[in-house]
């Protein structure tokens, strides 16, 4: 991947751009000296890595809408920043522009259970939200295996998905309101307490645009009444492509469990030998799948689970007999990436999404792959919703490793493509998918998305170099100046 | 433009100064664009029409019907999604999911047995289900459009999790044909539930109901249903049995496996202490659709029907303040102010007198923390005309929304052709 060069007509900003953020916020908010910037260098994808021209850190919206100005003014470039903890390069620094991270902003502002909601501050973790709620018997349902890090600003700037998802849907589908700080630093307000809002659905536009197109100051979340209980089944399977026929059959008899999980061979065995979970090592692939609900309707599904699992071909069937031993089903899948830690030193993890159908054709296509590169691959897969996980693993010391890791995971990604699938089911775009972007979609599809963006940030000051493979200028696309609330052609019928 | 044919797959047909459209594939819809926007002469986009009224009217010399745009592309029960084009009959759609024991989880209202696919999307328009499965939004996974400016573009996917690029699927959901004319729609589908039942409480008053509605949401028994019909309108017919004529009715649906529907009932007529009675599988099913399509309230000459969308603990004081406003406007009227509930409180349909001001009932719904929307002008003005509530049938925007909606506006339909003034005057 090859990192923008900075700007030195920008880099010359610098020491103006720190005496008029200093104007407006203390000097704890603002860091510019090097070593406070290494913290910021890099996100959850370490393997790029960039400091910026500065950080910084504003308290509330006001400050957020006030260094925004300051910087639109100056047309330095901003990245927002929320744990740092993305893997696609989302929140990858620019040299010649300033991280906002919204770290300061981390209040729970209402919690209102009538309303089944939350309002939160950005810099809020995932995890804190459902703590906050929990003793009432509520959480928040997305749950990101980063969720105890991550922030709720940057789960809505990412989308960001979980095990959960086929039931209980993404981010996108949780939310209720948003406030953003444009890039003018003007303040933009959507939705609300209520399930809907006036006009185009500007909500689910900035849910997932990663950056592009507002600094989040403000979510509105909805809150769920935790499920009376919840109980595992852990199935074995002689071929990784029989645990994913399960998964069909186990859909296909009417079912929609709250999560739906296959390991493939090596990735129970490291997991295994981090975890202890009792994973059967030396299988070809485990299928967890877990039932949420009333007691008698989790039994109710087990039992029928049990016998499509059977049907299926499944060699040894475990369900969990208590809470205890849920956790201890999860607890290896849970520890799949850190895992990797212990037999690779380094791994490339991946996240394309295929329809379910595709499994055995693209994991044969990702063994022949692996043959041909010789890079070894552990796969764990988000069975329910299709969201592929293979682990690439690595070592980053021999040099050439990591560029073979790269060009693989690419032929993994175009793989889901071609098959029907996407480049990205919950980790987003970002620098790293950034230049598949257009294996995806034609030219068409993709001056589309840059409607969007133009109409919110003409000037493209927003995380610039991310997501798109080429911004093109708005100008380009005609005139969208608005002029004293006038829209050009007043000339034509409009009522 | 004559009573002929164009290229090969556009049928013309002409009734008095308006033509209609009827493109039957997605480059013959692209024609049809590609023309109004050279003719500059915009087309006022429709499904089967059956939600023509909900909205602002459009002023357009042709019609684009995408009527002959229609059947399912592409069916998989196993992944869970369905394509189909646009003009399919919602009511086929469902015909033929149920086959395979599934649905459309958001439920949508039909309003008219023409309603399509394309024409509840373009709405946004969701039913009962909606408080628990998410409305259409939550389900269009992808879609194919032809945008104002003549082009074919393709946003989302196929699959259920995706983040790939901005989520176009959200913005053309409820966009009202104002950005694109979609061509083909990708469905997240769902399998249905086994069986249903509804707890039906009777002689609440609003508050009451409400508060009932929000102990019940706020239990962990998955209530997928939960609606309040006050004294005031009808209920329907298959609760004659349950509920004496003209007295107030709480419902509160259950659905799933037998077993879990059962037991969670039970536990919902524990949450009041009032006598319940319940309605089974059918009997539940037919009460909920007669709601969804609005059975208990019949719009009157010189009255409007309003959606208006709230927070549920603002419910019943936001629909009292409305029915006062009302009164208050209309000295000696001859009708009554009428609402229901849906979505727990969160949706109140109500029937308003004419001289109660546009601007009045979308203050009192931001008061209220959300907004109103007028869904059906006052018939008595439509025949001598127009309406003028239907200028602001949407809820105004605040100026920085508003920018950004006129940007959305200007880059997808440049020159104004796609349904002009649908939602605003000036989108």
């Amino acid at each position: 991947m090859h990192l923008p060069e900075p700007d030195p007509a920008r880099l010359a900003k610098k020491e103006a751009a720190v005496k008029a953020l200093l104007a407006v916020l203390p000097r704890e908010c603002v860091l510019h000296s090097a070593e406070d910037l290494i913290a910021y260098e890099c996100d959850g994808v370490s393997a790029y890595r960039q400091a910026p021209m500065a950080v910084v850190l504003p308290r509330s919206t006001d400050e957020v809408s006030a260094v925004m100005k300051i910087l639109h003014g100056l047309e330095l470039p901003v990245v927002p920043w929320g744990a740092g903890t993305g893997l696609s390069g989302g929140a990858l620094p620019l040299g010649d522009g300033v991280t906002v991270a919204l770290a300061k902003m981390r209040r729970i502002l209402d919690i209102d259970l009538d309303n089944g909601c939350a309002v939160v501050q950005p810099g809020v973790t995932n995890a804190r939200i459902s703590q906050a709620v929990a003793t009432e018997g509520f959480y928040y349902a997305p749950d990101p295996s980063s969720q105890i890090a991550c922030s709720i600003g940057g789960n809505v700037a990412e989308n960001s998905g979980g095990v959960h998802c086929l039931k209980y849907g993404v981010t996108t589908n949780n939310l209720l309101g948003l406030e953003v700080v444009l890039a003018d630093g003007e303040v933009l307000r959507v939705g609300g307490k209520s399930l809907d809002a006036p006009g185009y659905d500007l909500m689910g536009l900035l849910t997932g645009s990663e950056g592009l197109l507002g600094i989040i100051t403000e979510v509105t979340v909805r809150l769920l009444r935790k499920p009376e209980t919840a109980r595992a089944v852990l199935a074995v399977f002689d071929t990784v492509e029989a645990s994913g026929q399960a998964v069909a059959d186990v859909i296909a008899a009417g079912m929609v469990p709250a999560g739906m999980e296959i390991m493939d061979k090596l990735a129970i065995e490291a997991s295994e030998d981090y975890a202890k979970a009792g994973y059967p090592v030396g299988k070809e692939a485990i299928l967890l799948i877990e039932h949420d609900g009333p007691e008698v309707e989790v039994d109710y599904l087990l039992q029928r689970t049990e016998v499509v699992l059977r049907a299926a071909g499944a060699t040894e069937i475990r369900v969990s007999k208590s809470e205890k031993e849920r956790l201890l089903f999860w607890a290896g899948r849970k520890a799949a990436f850190p895992a990797m830690g212990r037999i690779s030193p380094d791994y490339y993890c991946m996240d394309g999404t295929i329809p379910r159908g595709a499994l055995a054709k693209v994991l044969g296509k990702i063994r022949e792959l692996s043959g041909s590169y010789d890079l070894r691959v552990a796969n764990v897969f988000h069975a329910g919703d299709g969201n592929l996980h293979p682990l690439l693993l690595y070592d980053g010391n021999v040099p050439g490793e990591l560029e073979k890791a790269e060009q693989m995971g690419a032929e993994i990604l175009k793989l889901c493509v071609d098959v029907g699938g996407v480049l990205t089911g919950e980790h987003g775009v970002g620098i790293e998918k950034r230049d598949l972007m257009t294996y995806q979609f034609n030219e068409r599809d993709l001056d589309a998305m840059q409607y969007v963006k133009c109409s919110f940030d003409a000037e493209s000051l927003l995380n610039p170099g991310k997501m798109f493979p080429v911004l093109r200028r708005c100008a380009e696309f005609g005139s969208m100046h608005i002029h004293g609330g006038k829209v050009p052609f007043p000339e034509l019928e409009r009522f | 433009m004559d009573a002929r044919k164009t290229g090969a797959q556009i049928v013309v047909s002409a009734e008095g100064a308006t033509s209609t459209l009827y493109p039957d594939n997605t480059a013959a819809v692209q024609e049809c664009v590609q023309t109004a926007v050279r003719d500059g002469s915009p087309v006022e986009v429709v499904g089967g029409g059956s939600k023509r009224f909900y909205g602002r009217p459009v002023s357009a010399s042709r019609t684009l019907s995408l009527a002959k745009l229609s059947g399912v592309i592409d069916y998989q029960p196993a992944e869970l999604l369905v394509v189909v084009r646009p003009g399919t009959p919602l009511a086929e759609l469902e015909r033929t999911l149920a086959e395979s024991k599934q649905a459309l989880a958001f439920e949508p209202p039909h309003w008219g047995a023409e309603a399509t696919v394309g024409g509840t999307v373009a709405c946004n328009l969701s039913g009962p289900r909606r408080v628990r499965a998410g409305a259409v939004r939550d389900h269009l996974l992808g879609f194919e459009v032809v945008t104002g400016r003549g082009q074919i573009v393709r946003g989302g996917g196929r699959v259920v999790k995706n983040v790939t690029g901005y989520d176009l699927s959200k913005l053309m959901s409820g966009s009202f044909g104002t950005l694109g004319v979609l061509t083909e729609l990708v469905l997240k589908v769902l399998p249905a539930a086994e069986t249903e039942r509804t707890v039906v409480v009777t002689g609440l008053d609003d508050p009451e109901a409400i508060a009932l509605l929000i102990l019940a949401s706020r239990s962990p028994h998955n209530v997928s249903g939960l609606a309040h019909l006050p004294r005031v309108v009808r209920a329907p017919t298959g609760l004659s049995g349950v509920a004496a004529d003209g007295e107030p009715v709480t419902l509160i649906r259950l659905e799933g496996p037998a077993p879990s529907v059962e037991h969670r009932a039970r536990e919902i007529v524990g949450l009041t202490a009032r006598p319940t009675t319940s309605l089974e599988a059918e009997a539940s099913a037919s009460v909920w659709s007669a709601l969804r399509e609005l059975a208990p309230i019949a719009v009157g000459a010189g009255e409007r029907l309003w959606r208006v969308s709230v927070p549920p603990t603002a419910s019943a004081a936001c629909s009292a303040t409305l029915s006062t406003a009302a009164a208050s406007s209309a000295a000696g009227a001859t009708t009554t102010p009428r609402a229901f509930f849906d979505w727990g409180g969160g949706l109140i349909w109500c029937a308003l007198p004419a001289s109660l001001a546009a601007t009045e009932v979308h203050r009192v719904a931001q008061e209220a923390g959300g907004h109103a929307r007028l869904v059906r002008a006052a018939d008595a003005a439509q025949e001598s005309g127009r309406d003028e509530a239907v200028d602001q049938a949407f809820a105004p925007l605040d100026a920085a929304s508003r920018t950004i909606h006129q940007r959305l506006k200007l880059a997808f339909d440049p020159s104004g052709v796609l349904n002009p003034g649908r939602m605003y005057a000036d989108l």
